[in-house]
């Protein structure tokens, strides 16, 4: 894995070379996926910080979700996909023989596009993961995890009072945030979005982009948008994507005010796409 | 030969008009005016629909009355002698005049030659009605189709709106076909009520719904009719129960299963060949699950008990042995089980298509925390599924309480009220093929106590679908 670094060219903009001096968190090389015979993604390489908001930005189908698959292996549920080249985490290979996918995806937890809780009580969504994880003995524990979560999630003033409420009552964005909560609750060391406010209206939206900005604090988030005013606002890494290839990566403020590609300012610009 | 004739005649006539028709709106609209509010093509219909529809009403209507009529003629022929004798006597000779006219087969009646030149000269009778009927019918159909025709063609106008009169044809003809089907449903249901009113006009209904004992063979004999205790449905009502619970015991795991498995773990390929597997064991004709039970499973099963009997017996657990020994091939177990494999492709297709209804989010919802495949099939699947496996299993039941033919073949004919599965037991739809099967008199309370059950039984399983119905339509609304 190591040996891969080496060989592999460096990327364009690293974290190192941005100026700000971060721990990468997940460091991908020469990633190319493939779904059946149709290739996805192109030789990705990129360096994702800890502690920072990531965004990926570009047109659709150009791979986006697919990149942020591969880093809690979700591809590995979909028949057909193949991944090619080195993800590590903290320099742990997350395509070695040995690691359970199933419990990488504990460390690395997804919000999708569409809110998807449970048919269950805002409470038991909530427990889900930390229950199957085996993270409280009690249910004492248990509720203190649940809040805990909650509350991180901004959601708890608004359901504190009614835990026992089918989650799927919720508000498209409370229920977001509480989607979020789930996630959080089993302790996941990164957090990858999918374009999480797409189904959502501008004042949740703007809910989950704060929430976005304190979860900074403490996890390694990736979000995929199709938003160029959510990306300047929540990150401050930005990766283009083109055709399923990594066309630029960098700090956020760079990508928007001076882009060294000419596709990256066309699709900015609003061009295309 | 002359049903094709007449067939051909109707529809010549329809082309006719249809061209006709169209050409008529052309030389209406010939010199330029108003621009024609329908197209051609319906125009054409609108002539051909009036003239075969009112050509075709008027032949029918022929060959419906010409039969009464023929019959009306050969009874008015009838000899004095025949005259009088029994209604029954007269209708035969009626049927072998109608018979002898054409060409069909006649009763083994004896008859005098007197009779039999009387028969013949009323059987020419009877020939020239018909013939009279079936031209006199289609020259009256030809005319009636030209004139509806004609008067269709006369008003053609470019404003008439012939398109609506068209879909107007269409829609009476689709109202006719729903008509038919409501029509037979409201019709069974009807006369399932007049007989069961009539059974419980001798049997009180509390009687039998809670009475004990079902004996209706020895209530055959009229000063019987109604015999206190013979028409207690408690021991069939408990003989369904009993081998539906065994089936559904042997059904609802291996179908849920199956369907478990089917929608979550197996690749494209098996389930391209599981599929249609289980679909050729829904193809097996209950007759043949029949037989399998009556000549496979039950000597089978009472060949095992009676061994493990023989073992028993003369130990301490002698009772027990002797109890198995007396095992015989119908037992509710051999009928119940027979059943349940029947039921497994059925339970598994219904709750397949229901795993498969559940949104693909909520599994990457329970994958993306780490959840295992089986956790997340058992801890958010099942659980989002389960009202509509609840319907899938009372659907089901439904068909279980149902289904004759197994039962009828592999459990027994002796109404016991047991709840052991090595017993003997019967149903309700055996013991209604049971009373309904032979010569019978149709006026006895042993027949119409066939409808009591069988009104009784179309309540239950009404009452399960509805009940499956409202269940699948709530949890449909829930994911749109
Ligand atoms: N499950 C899949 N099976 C086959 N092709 C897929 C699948 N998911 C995505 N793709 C293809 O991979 C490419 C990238 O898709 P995706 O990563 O979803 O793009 P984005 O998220 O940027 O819109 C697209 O061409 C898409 O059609
Ligand atoms: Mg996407």
């Amino acid at each position: 894995m190591t040996d891969n670094l080496s060989h592999a060219p460096a990327p364009a903009v690293t974290a190192a070379s941005s100026g700000r001096a971060q721990n990468v968190k997940i460091r991908a090389r020469g990633v190319n996926v493939f779904y059946g015979a149709k290739q996805a993604l192109f030789d990705v390489d990129m360096d994702i910080p800890d502690r920072t908001v990531t965004a990926f930005i570009g047109p659709s189908g150009c791979g986006k979700s697919t990149f942020l698959r591969c880093m809690n292996r979700m591809n590995d549920t979909i028949v057909g996909a193949r991944v090619e080249g080195a993800i590590t985490m903290d320099g742990e290979d997350l395509y070695a023989k040995g690691l359970d996918p199933v419990l990488l995806r504990a460390r690395v937890g997804m919000v999708f596009q569409k809110p998807n809780p449970f048919p269950k009580s805002i409470y038991e969504n909530v427990a889900y993961g930390p229950r199957i994880h085996g993270l409280a003995r009690t249910k004492a524990e248990m509720d203190h995890v649940v809040e805990t979560a909650l509350k991180k999630a901004g959601l708890w003033d608004e359901v504190a009072d009614r835990l026992s409420h089918p989650g799927t009552g919720l508000s498209g964005g409370q229920q977001q945030r509480l989607v979020i909560a789930r996630a959080i609750a089993v302790r996941p060391e990164v957090i990858l979005m999918d374009e999480p406010c797409s189904a959502l209206d501008p004042i949740a939206t703007a809910r989950i982009e704060e929430l976005i900005d304190e979860l900074r604090r403490d996890y390694c988030i990736v979000i995929v948008t199709h938003s160029m005013a959510q990306a300047a606002r929540v990150s401050q890494k930005t990766a283009f994507f083109h055709m399923g290839r990594v066309v630029e990566v960098g700090d956020t403020e760079t990508i928007f005010t001076n882009p060294r590609d000419t596709r990256t300012s066309d699709y900015i610009t609003g061009r295309f796409g | 030969m002359i049903l094709s004739l007449g067939l051909l005649l109707i529809l010549a006539l329809a082309a006719a008009g249809f061209v006709l028709g169209r050409a008529r709106l052309a030389r209406v609209i010939g010199g330029g005016g108003p621009r024609p509010v329908s197209r051609p093509i319906h125009h054409g219909l609108r002539v051909a629909l009036w003239s075969a529809v009112p050509a075709a009403a008027v032949a029918l209507a022929a060959a419906l009355v010409s039969g009464p009529v023929q019959v009306q003629a050969a009874r008015a022929s009838l000899p004095a002698e025949i005259a009088a004798q029994a209604p029954l006597e007269q209708s035969v000779y009626v049927s072998d005049v109608i018979a002898q006219a054409h060409g069909g087969f006649a009763s083994a009646r004896i008859r005098t030659p007197a009779e039999q030149s009387a028969m013949t000269e009323a059987a020419q009778t009877v020939r020239r009605i018909d013939q009279g009927f079936r031209w006199g019918g289609l020259a009256l159909a030809l005319i009636a189709g030209f004139l509806a025709g004609w008067r269709a063609i006369v008003s053609i106008r470019p404003e008439l709106k012939a398109r609506q009169h068209v879909e107007a044809w269409i829609w009476l003809a689709l109202a006719l076909c729903s008509t038919v089907a409501v029509l037979t449903t409201v019709g069974i249901i009807g006369s399932l009520l007049y007989e069961s009113l009539r059974f419980f006009r001798s049997v009180s209904p509390v009687e039998f719904l809670t009475g004990l004992q079902w004996s209706p063979q020895i209530a055959i004999r009229a000063d019987q009719a109604g015999q206190s205790g013979a028409f207690g449905a408690v021991p069939l009502f408990a003989g369904t129960l009993l081998i539906t619970v065994i089936a559904m015991v042997v059904a609802a795991p291996i179908g849920l299963y199956a369907a478990i498995y089917l929608a979550e773990y197996a690749s494209r390929l098996q389930r391209a060949w599981i599929k249609p597997m289980l679909e050729i064991l829904a193809g097996v004709p209950t007759v043949v699950y029949g037989f399998f039970a009556a000549l496979t499973v039950g000597p089978a099963l009472r060949g095992f008990f009676n061994g493990i009997g023989a073992m028993l017996a003369g130990g301490p657990l002698d009772a027990l042995g002797q109890h198995l020994m007396q095992v015989q091939n119908q037992m509710a177990l051999v009928a119940g089980a027979v059943m349940g494999i029947m039921l497994i492709p059925f339970v598994s297709s219904l709750s397949d298509d229901i795993l498969n209804a559940t949104p693909q989010s909520l599994r990457d919802g329970s994958l993306a925390l780490g959840a295992t495949r089986s956790e997340t099939v058992r801890k958010v699947l099942l659980p989002a599924a389960l009202p509509g496996i609840a319907a899938a299993l009372l659907l089901a039941v439904s068909r279980a309480i149902g289904e004759t033919m197994i039962v009828t073949m592999a459990a027994g004919l002796q109404a016991n009220l047991t709840a052991n599965p090595l017993d003997t037991v019967t149903t309700v739809t055996v013991q209604i093929v049971t009373l309904l099967t032979g010569d019978q008199e149709f006026n006895s309370p042993k027949t119409l106590a066939a409808f009591g059950l069988g009104l009784t039984l179309f309540a239950v399983t009404l009452a399960l679908n509805l009940i499956a119905q409202r269940i699948v339509k709530a949890y449909r609304e829930q994911y749109d």
